[in-house]
């Protein structure tokens, strides 16, 4: 199920708050929300649930065994890691796996075409927070099945994100604080994504498909318009439904960290995924790039650090090869920013244009799912285009969507977000949240009950 | 205090969502609709055999989407936000032009093109006898571009109709109607404003040649006048790219006039089995799609006899927009088959034998024919 | 360790078995088509159908007979009905996509043709069937369109589980596989 679908916004959701509210003890309100998130995921993967079911169980069942013996706990934790990964690696790599082998082998192995559980790699990687967590001793096992069964499985954050680590939400889990303005700021959250996802992301990833359709047929100026359409899609989709799982804890008295903070106003490529994804980034060094070492080793193994994360990191979005490229091409980035790029004097207005066509670069390659389209597709936006510089295509695209890359443009900028902050302040500023909220849901409204074109980017992750 | 705006808007949000999903399930459901003129879905089987399978929730979204309440209404909020705030006039494939709505033109690959001009080759060939030709009706985009949003990305129907005409094999007469437009474009209505079909006029210049006064026309001898039977058209285009604002359109049909020699004729549809005297089926004027006042719509088949001793049967293989063609044709014929390829199953071969037709006329519209893949099917006529 | 090393064994176990339940896929057996037409025409009767050829099989969905092994086409027998029944039996599983694509643009091109005025054709066309089962797919259109394709599969010998859920008939099965595999005291 997809938060902007008119299923899940005027059937499951009304029907799930109503249950959720009207049991007053917070255990049964946990009951629900565990009960109403099986419901949420069976719903899109009627069979894939039960590996879900496995998963919880597996985890918490050696959970609190790991609480219960001091001497195996490092034997506990490897058996997690291992089945965790296992069921992870078998579900999304066998394909890439085996098609890689038979490539390079040339054999040709029959390979089952096996579907990709949704959620696969958030819920794995929660678990995992959990157990590696457990194992340093920061909080002791949950005991409490449902809870536990909640933690994995909330529908919030289930299908897309943010990566919720154990420590965050613990104490969450059996006291949080329900209130009617309470859920009317995560309500405001919630629908300041859903426009983002509906209003933004889904009209620039319609311009984004019909550039793609015209393959190398492209000029210039119409490579770098794609691109700039798949940034803001992809920005948009993403934070739009970061926005709305945060919205939607909130309405049930949850407080998740935040997972975008405006990423296209980075100074470099470092800073830039300080701002991107952020739970991903932190759920890596945490548990991959820390205990490798991180930056308190001597400079090979730094680069062997950075350079693992950020293949890891490629490949979770992925199982395809130019994810893994995607990695490297910001590891190598990172890399050099550190020990060189970061040492120069650069006027901080040319780091910030650097920074965003490194990034803008590095869209095309997350984009292009083969090889010589990658090409193709680079070589224009250096200028050798089919088409030239510019030609009619590029006009037209840019002139009918002017104004909607000035939104965009308008809600990518911190002065934006620090604005809507601050209205919350005085009085005019306030009417000005409510009536834009109301806005902003019911032209939403209008575009999800119309509109058949609804991907969101990250979904198969 | 300083948190009202929150609980307003809480209370807000949960009368949106919760209000309509209750709307929704109160207000029965709608089996068509008139708007987007389609058939819209309904709700899925909730059986556990389409649980288990996944059906039943991918139908569901359809489901409550096509019979969410107010559907109509937010989607005209929706096309006036995208074209008016957005300035996107293009929806669908369909352009929002200066005073009309025109679709958008997309050259098919070569070899389909050529793959159909073989089969019509080779269908002449097996059926020797009748003369052949070929009507390829350009739409409004090929005439008005300097209407259409700037920068508007459409193909050129010139260049097709160009290269078709060129390959066009050796039985067939082209017949070519775009310098006839071109020189009243301006001044006549051509196209319907809302809809992809030509006017009643346009078909009344393509067959009589003539371009001025059309209120009045001679065919084969008797005068015509043009009597407007329809004035609250909104056409297929409205429907499919959901821009309205561009007023309603007028249907007009060609009637004998009083002191014409009369003329009689049957009009014989053999799906539906039913035999009427007109050409004109004006119960479908009260209908939303009054354009089918013209030969009733679509079928398969229909025959048309007629008093008109000519000793000439034509027989008319077309898309739709045709229908406002043939009435002009009857008072020249003995026999009019009118035949429609999508909907046609039987031998195309023994019906031209047995018709005994004297004439074959192709009428097709540059944009149906390039994406059509049922003529070719239907002269293959394959065993 | 005496109590944590067999709880991990169990739990690797029941990995293998919930990979087994999510991947478990029988192949379907191999049976002339004759026989599948067989089970449908015994079990149900087809209404605003007949069965038809090379000529209709092409008109109705682009496909050329000789690119495949075998097919039964039914087709609708008047212009007012989309009741159809095909089986096509390919020569190779990856060939299974043009089909696929064939069976979805007739269901487009007929809701297309119905669009308007077609209301309860428009329903049927929406309940369409379109399956592949190893090397053969079917396409059924029909008020009972759900039934011929439970007979089809039955008689392939496909089950989705390897029991019989609640709401299947276990005597049915045991029919079609010429003999009981599990008692009926269903």
């Amino acid at each position: 199920m997809v938060f902007s679908s008119v299923t899940f916004l005027f059937l499951f959701l009304p029907a799930s708050l109503l249950l959720y509210y009207i049991i007053p003890d917070i255990r049964w309100k946990n009951v629900v929300l565990f009960f109403v998130s099986l419901v949420f995921y069976a719903w899109g993967e009627p069979v894939y649930v039960i590996l879900m079911l496995y998963s919880i169980l597996l985890n918490y069942a050696f959970g609190r065994v790991m609480g219960r013996t001091q001497k195996y706990k490092k034997q506990v934790l490897v058996f997690l890691i291992v089945m965790n990964l296992l069921i992870l690696g078998f579900f999304k790599y066998y394909g890439f796996l085996m098609d890689t082998v038979n490539s390079l082998t040339g054999l040709s192995l029959p390979v089952r075409q096996l579907a990709l559980p949704v959620g696969i790699s958030f819920y794995t990687f929660q678990a995992l927070s959990y157990d590696i967590d457990l194992y340093r001793g920061k909080f002791p096992p949950q005991k409490n099945f449902i809870a536990f069964g909640a933690y994995i499985t909330m529908f919030p954050q289930l299908i897309a994100g943010p990566i919720v680590r154990y420590e965050d939400i613990e104490r969450q889990l059996t006291a949080r604080t329900h209130s009617l303005d309470g859920f009317g700021s995560g309500a405001l959250r919630f629908t300041a994504g859903l426009g983002k996802k509906v209003l933004l992301a889904n009209l620039c990833g319609s311009l984004f498909d019909t550039i793609q359709a015209s393959g190398g047929n492209i000029s210039t100026a119409t490579a770098w318009i794609g691109t700039l359409a798949y940034a803001f899609q992809i920005y948009f989709d993403f934070s739009g439904y970061s926005d709305m799982a945060i919205g939607l804890g909130e309405c049930m008295g949850f407080s998740f960290r935040e997972n975008f903070e405006d990423p296209y106003a980075c100074v470099s490529v470092t800073d830039f995924w300080r701002r991107w994804h952020i739970s991903l980034g932190t759920w890596f060094r945490e548990y991959v790039y820390i205990p490798l070492g991180g930056n308190r080793v001597s400079t090979t193994k730094h680069i062997r650090n950075i350079l693992v994360v950020w293949l890891l990191t490629g490949l979770w979005h992925g199982a395809s090869w130019n994810f893994v490229l995607w990695g490297l091409y910001y590891a190598l980035l990172l890399i050099l920013e550190k020990y060189v790029f970061l040492k120069w004097k650069i006027p901080s207005f040319i780091r910030r244009i650097f920074a965003l066509a490194f990034v803008l670069l590095g869209w095309i390659i997350f984009y292009s799912q083969e090889f010589p389209q990658m090409l193709t597709t680079l070589a224009a936006t250096f200028g050798f285009a089919a088409n030239g510089f510019a030609d009619n295509a590029a006009l037209y695209y840019l002139t009918s969507n002017a104004v909607l890359f000035g939104f965009c443009l308008a809600f990518c900028i911190p002065a934006t977000g620090i604005f809507l902050k601050d209205c919350r302040n005085h009085l005019p500023g306030r009417i000005l949240l409510a009536a834009g909220g109301a806005a902003v849901l019911l032209l939403s409204v209008a575009f999800m009950v119309t509109e058949n074109y609804n991907p969101f980017l990250y979904f198969r992750f | 205090m300083k948190n009202l705006y929150a609980k307003i808007f809480a209370v807000f949000f949960l009368i949106v969502i919760a209000g309509a999903a209750v709307l929704h399930f109160m207000t029965p459901d709608r089996a068509y609709s008139a708007a987007e003129k389609r058939n819209l879905d309904q709700a899925p089987e909730l059986s556990p055999e389409n649980v288990a399978a996944g059906v039943f929730m991918d139908r569901a979204e359809g489901y409550l989407q096509d019979q969410f309440p107010f559907r109509d209404q937010l989607m005209q909020t929706k096309i006036t936000v995208q074209s008016t705030l957005l300035r996107n006039r293009e929806s669908q494939g369909v352009y929002l032009a200066d005073g009309m709505l025109v679709e958008r033109f997309t050259m098919p690959p070569e070899e389909e093109t050529a793959a159909l001009l073989a089969s019509l080759e080779a269908f002449a060939a097996r059926n020797p006898g009748p003369s052949y030709s070929f009507m390829l009706v350009p739409n409004a985009v090929a005439f008005y571009r300097d209407r259409l949003p700037a920068y508007a990305l459409t193909d050129s129907q010139d260049e097709y109709i160009d290269r078709f005409f060129f390959s066009l094999p050796e039985p067939f007469e082209a017949k070519d109607v775009r310098q006839l437009f071109k020189a009243v474009k301006n001044d006549v209505l051509l196209y319907y404003r809302t809809d992809h079909h030509w006017t009643t006029e346009a078909a009344c210049i393509a067959f009589t040649g003539q371009t001025e006064d059309l209120a009045h026309v001679t065919v084969s001898g008797r005068g015509y006048s043009a009597y407007t039977v329809a004035d609250r058209f909104y056409g297929s285009l409205q429907s499919k790219s959901g821009f309205t604002g561009l007023g309603p359109d007028a249907i007009r049909i060609y009637l004998p006039d009083r002191d014409a020699e009369p003329l009689f004729y049957s009009v014989y549809y053999p799906d539906t089995q039913s035999l009427e005297s007109s050409v004109y089926d004006t119960d479908k004027l009260a209908t939303d799609d009054p354009y089918q006042v013209f030969l009733s719509g679509n079928h398969p088949l229909v025959e048309i006899e007629t008093s008109a001793r000519t000793g000439k049967r034509i027989l008319v293989i077309k898309d739709s927009y045709a229908n406002a063609y043939v009435p002009f044709l009857v008072p020249g014929y003995d026999r009019v088959t009118v035949l429609d390829p999508r909907y046609y199953y039987e031998d195309i071969d023994a019906l031209v034998k047995s018709g005994r037709f004297t004439e074959v006329l192709f009428l097709y519209n540059v944009n149906t024919l390039s994406a059509d893949t049922s003529l070719k099917t239907v002269l293959d006529n394959r065993q | 360790m005496k109590k944590i090393l067999p709880l991990e064994v169990l739990f690797v176990l029941l990995l293998a078995g919930v990979m087994a339940l999510l991947l478990w896929k029988k192949e379907p057996d191999d049976l002339p088509l004759t026989d599948l037409e067989q089970a449908v025409l015994s079990s149900c009767t087809l209404t605003g159908m007949e069965k038809a050829g090379d000529m209709r099989l092409k008109r109705a969905f682009g496909l050329n007979a000789a690119d495949y092994d075998s097919y039964i086409y039914y087709a609708p027998d008047n212009t007012m009905s989309v009741n159809e029944l095909l089986v096509v039996k390919l020569p190779d599983e990856a060939r299974a996509d043009e089909v696929l694509a064939a069976a979805e643009a007739r269901i487009e091109t007929q809701k297309k043709n119905f669009d308007g005025y077609g209301t309860d054709q428009t329903a049927l066309l929406q309940d369409a069937r379109v399956l592949q089962e190893g090397p053969y797919v079917i396409f059924a259109v029909g008020q009972d369109a759900g039934r011929w394709v439970d007979v089809i599969r039955e008689k392939l010998g496909i089950r989705a589980f390897p029991f019989p859920l609640p709401w299947e008939d276990a005597a049915t099965i045991s029919d079609a596989r010429g003999g009981a595999l599990w008692s009926s005291a269903a």
